[in-house]
């Protein structure tokens, strides 16, 4: 086993290593191998030496498997790292601590980018794949201020609220973690590839508890979110449906003693009947700006300053009168202010490029 | 016995002469049609024999020899029945050898001797007429379409005896009273009007620019909103058909054989909508016959795509060139024909393959990436040579509290005549007709921006993100608008508003 002690991880690293990707063994048994060596190195360079204590927790099949995976485990330890993945165990000092404490921690941490993160105070954000575009603007805005007042935004790569989570903070220079549910080479789903590239490149994390070349299965997903909600001091929620993972998400983070936020939405979409469900049970729970989530954290948000914008009498009226409903048509607004069409377009394209309102789909236009 | 009669044969939409030689000699008695006969031109041979006995005449019991000359021409069709059954006629001396030879006969025999209908009169007429050729037979059917031209000498009878009879120097025979097209074209209104549809102002200030600057269009928005009614009222504004425009168009609708036999001309702008599974041939032309595709029956007219991204992408690719050169060349083993193909495109889509992004009321069950791969379908180079992307609104018109009226068709086509006699003008040594023709040395010439636009501009791509492929159009778009405004420079105001119709660049290829 020379090429093992010369490896580029360490032997205690490597022993956990051997240990996490024994199949069929639970994770349980697997921490009451890793009890039975005071010192890792020896389930490395000795572990015949040991076999009677290892057989009695998962029998000879067991340490079959172990010895077996021993013979394998340098070039095992070669691929990851010719991946420029950092391997971190529960074992090593710098395994973060609010992770050590949750109920089932993982066992190693495969990750890739600034491991500091780990260590930060960090919101998870998470959501439904499917938002609406209510639940994009309110992940905007909070993930925004969450960036900005130095939180790392915790959230899993997925499509919808977790992509504008992740999208979100690095707009705003912030700093954010992507926890997988998939090996660290496989990115799901694969359209959020340039994200995860992105993330990396921009200062960020991106770890995953599963081996390189692990698919994405189905039963990885609720085991990612204790992960999400564990690295993170609070959770929060814009928008679920009502079997919505995020919704998992959250029942581990009341499992760990985090705290969730969530934001009420609208009672006729059946994509946010989960979260506002959740706010019927725990009304506490409930954010209406980034600073009811900021303030546990001891934080408030910057006061950004607003672009004034010169406008005139005309553009003031109908920029006052979006403010006051909300949205408006555009015929709406044709009526409103006797306009025609063509000197009305030109009126709202200023007001947009000057980022004092938004155009929506379907022709309605509402304050930016 | 010889006897030789003139007729027309089609090739494309031009018509060629046909000689049909009838030869009688004694011998077994036989029929012997050559020179290149289609499936339907051989069974000639009964109609004939049928249609002779059934009008009274005698039918030669001889062999007989029909030639139809020139021989290398493919003949379609049972165009040449009357031709055939008249020299027959003539070669057994059963009427005079010397006035029929001033004919160009047309048209099919039934069994008992009657005319009947056939394809592609009007071309044919219009190819005699220029070889010098004056005086037709027609069948009654064809009257119509045979009326227009002036100079056309024109005989619409219903039977072969009738026929006969006036080859016989029989009396009593008028020829058909020629048309005038103005008249038709005054008496003509369109079934629909802009009037008639509700809101949608946005939608029909963008379909006027389309048809003031002759640009392409796509629209989009969730189904049941009126994109359809929106697309078929968009003829009514285009400018009336002219006599030449009218011809061309009913040219090739005689030879598709769509054209309505009892105007005999085209007097609304044609609006084509196939469906989305239609084939290549179908949309483009071609086939075994070289018939005209969809984008040739609605030349001088709209075609419209609803769901175009329903629609293949070869289909949509083999759109390309029609729209590029303005005509297509329908190429087969026997004969390369040419049909024009200058149409206005009015393309539909969904915002997403549910049709609900984006709705109010409804939520849409798609994943973003479904979304993506639904927009991918359009490709780019497609996607340039449509310069006005609309949005329409998509809600009922009850939620809304306005009580606007609707502008009438004729009014917003006034002022689209307005603008195209600008373009007309400012083109006139350019040879091109409308600002969406404008090659980029013509946008360089004509769509110079002051600061103020060009500023607005910048910041226009900056803040939405609207991709580079789009500029020229724009720049197109903001000219008409100008146009419209009867203002000779493009203001800032023209630039905001031509950038509100490039949405989809904004939304889905930013």
């Amino acid at each position: 086993m020379a090429d093992l002690s010369s490896c580029y991880y360490s032997p205690d690293k490597l022993a956990v290593l051997l240990l996490a990707g024994l199949d069929g063994v639970s994770l349980r048994k697997k921490m009451a191998v890793l009890s039975i060596f005071e010192n890792l190195s020896d389930l490395i360079f000795n572990l015949r030496e040991f076999k009677a204590e290892v057989v009695r927790v998962i029998g000879e099949d067991g340490f079959f498997a172990m010895s077996e995976r021993l013979n394998a485990l340098s070039l095992e330890a070669e691929k990851l790292e010719k991946a420029g993945v950092e391997i971190l165990t529960i074992r090593d000092a710098e395994y973060p601590e609010k992770l050590r404490n949750i109920p089932d921690p993982p066992v190693m941490l495969f990750l890739a980018g600034n491991i500091k993160l780990l260590n930060t105070p960090s919101i998870a954000v998470v959501g439904t794949r499917k938002p609406s575009r209510y639940a994009v603007k309110v992940t905007e805005q909070f993930a925004r201020e969450f960036a900005r007042a130095g939180l790392t935004v915790v959230s899993g790569l997925a499509r919808g609220i977790d992509t504008v989570a992740h999208k979100t903070a690095l707009a705003e220079n912030g700093a954010t973690a992507a926890v997988l549910g998939s090996g660290l080479d496989v990115i799901y789903p694969s359209e959020n590839t340039g994200l995860f590239n992105a993330i990396l490149s921009s200062g960020g994390l991106a770890l995953s508890e599963y081996p390189l070349g692990a698919k994405p299965q189905q039963y990885h997903f609720p085991e990612r979110n204790r992960i999400v909600s564990g690295l993170s001091e609070a959770v929060f929620l814009p928008e679920a449906g009502e079997r919505s993972g995020s919704l998992n998400t959250v029942s581990h983070a009341l499992e760990q003693g985090r705290q969730p936020f969530i934001v009420p939405s609208t009672i006729n979409n059946p994509f946010s009947a989960g979260s506002n469900n959740l706010l019927r049970d725990m009304q506490g729970a409930i954010a209406l700006e980034p600073d009811d989530v900021l303030k546990a954290f001891g934080l408030s948000s910057k006061p950004s300053e607003k672009k004034h914008v010169q406008l005139d009498f005309t553009s003031a009226k109908i920029t006052a009168k979006i403010e006051e409903e909300g949205e408006m048509h555009f015929e709406e607004l044709l009526a409103f202010s006797g306009l025609g069409v063509q000197e009305l377009t030109a009126v709202l394209m200023e007001l947009e490029l000057s980022g004092v309102i938004e155009k929506l789909s379907g022709n309605y236009f509402g304050p930016a | 016995m010889l006897a030789k009669v003139k007729s027309f044969a089609l090739d494309g939409l031009l018509g060629c002469e046909v000689d049909v030689e009838v030869d009688i000699n004694s011998g077994i008695p036989s029929f012997d049609l050559v020179g290149l006969p289609s499936a339907a031109t051989k069974e000639s041979k009964e109609r004939v024999y049928s249609a002779i006995k059934n009008s009274g005449f005698l039918y030669p019991v001889k062999r007989i020899t029909v030639n139809l000359a020139p021989a290398d021409l493919k003949k379609e069709g049972p165009g040449f029945d009357l031709a055939i059954a008249v020299s027959l006629l003539a070669a057994s001396d059963q009427i005079p050898k010397k006035l029929y030879k001033d004919f160009i006969m047309l048209g099919e025999l039934s069994l008992d001797g009657r005319l009947r209908h056939i394809d592609g009169v009007l071309p044919v007429i219009i190819s005699a007429v220029q070889s010098g050729y004056t005086k037709f037979i027609v069948p009654k059917e064809n009257a119509p379409e045979a009326s227009y031209i002036e100079r056309a000498e024109v005989y619409a009878l219903e039977s072969l005896r009738e026929a006969a009879a006036l080859l016989s120097g029989g009396e009593g025979f008028l020829r058909v009273e020629p048309r005038k097209f103005e008249n038709i074209i005054e008496c003509f209104s369109y079934p629909v009007d802009f009037a008639d549809v509700k809101g949608q102002a946005f939608a029909k200030r963008g379909l006027e620019i389309a048809v003031s600057g002759g640009h392409n269009v796509i629209m989009s928005g969730p189904p049941g909103t009126g994109k359809t009614l929106l697309a078929q009222c968009v003829p009514t504004i285009m400018p009336d058909m002219t006599f030449e425009e009218a011809v061309e168009v009913a040219k090739i609708h005689s030879v598709a054989g769509i054209l309505d036999s009892r105007v005999g001309i085209v007097t609304a702008r044609p609006f084509r909508t196939p469906h989305h599974s239609a084939t290549i041939p179908a949309l483009v032309g071609g086939g075994a016959k070289s018939r005209p595709g969809e984008v040739s029956l609605a030349h001088n007219g709209v075609l419209f795509l609803d769901e175009m991204p329903e629609y293949s992408r070869r289909a949509l690719e083999s759109l390309r060139q029609s729209l590029e050169d303005r005509k297509v060349t329908v190429s087969r083993v026997q004969r390369t024909v040419d049909y024009p193909a200058d149409f206005m495109l009015i393309a539909s889509m969904n915002p997403c393959p549910c049709g609900n992004y984006g709705s109010k009321t409804k939520q849409c069950s798609c994943t973003s990436h479904q979304i993506r791969q639904y927009m991918s379908r359009l490709s780019g180079p497609l996607l340039d040579r449509i310069d006005l992307q609309i949005e329409v609104d998509n809600i009922t018109y009850d939620e809304l509290r306005t009580t606007r009226e609707g502008e009438r068709s004729a009014e917003i086509k006034s002022r689209a005549n307005r603008a195209r006699e600008i373009q007309r003008n400012r083109f006139a040594s350019d040879g091109i007709l409308t600002n969406s023709a404008m090659t980029n040395a013509l946008i360089k010439k004509y769509c110079a921006l002051d600061s103020a636009s060009e500023r607005l501009l910048e910041r226009a791509y900056q803040k939405l993100a609207l991709s580079a492929r789009g500029a020229a159009r724009i720049l197109k778009v903001a000219r008409t608008i100008a146009d419209l405004d009867g203002s000779a420079d493009i203001a800032p105001k023209h630039i905001g508003e031509a950038v509100q119709y490039r949405m989809l660049d904004k939304k889905y290829y930013g």
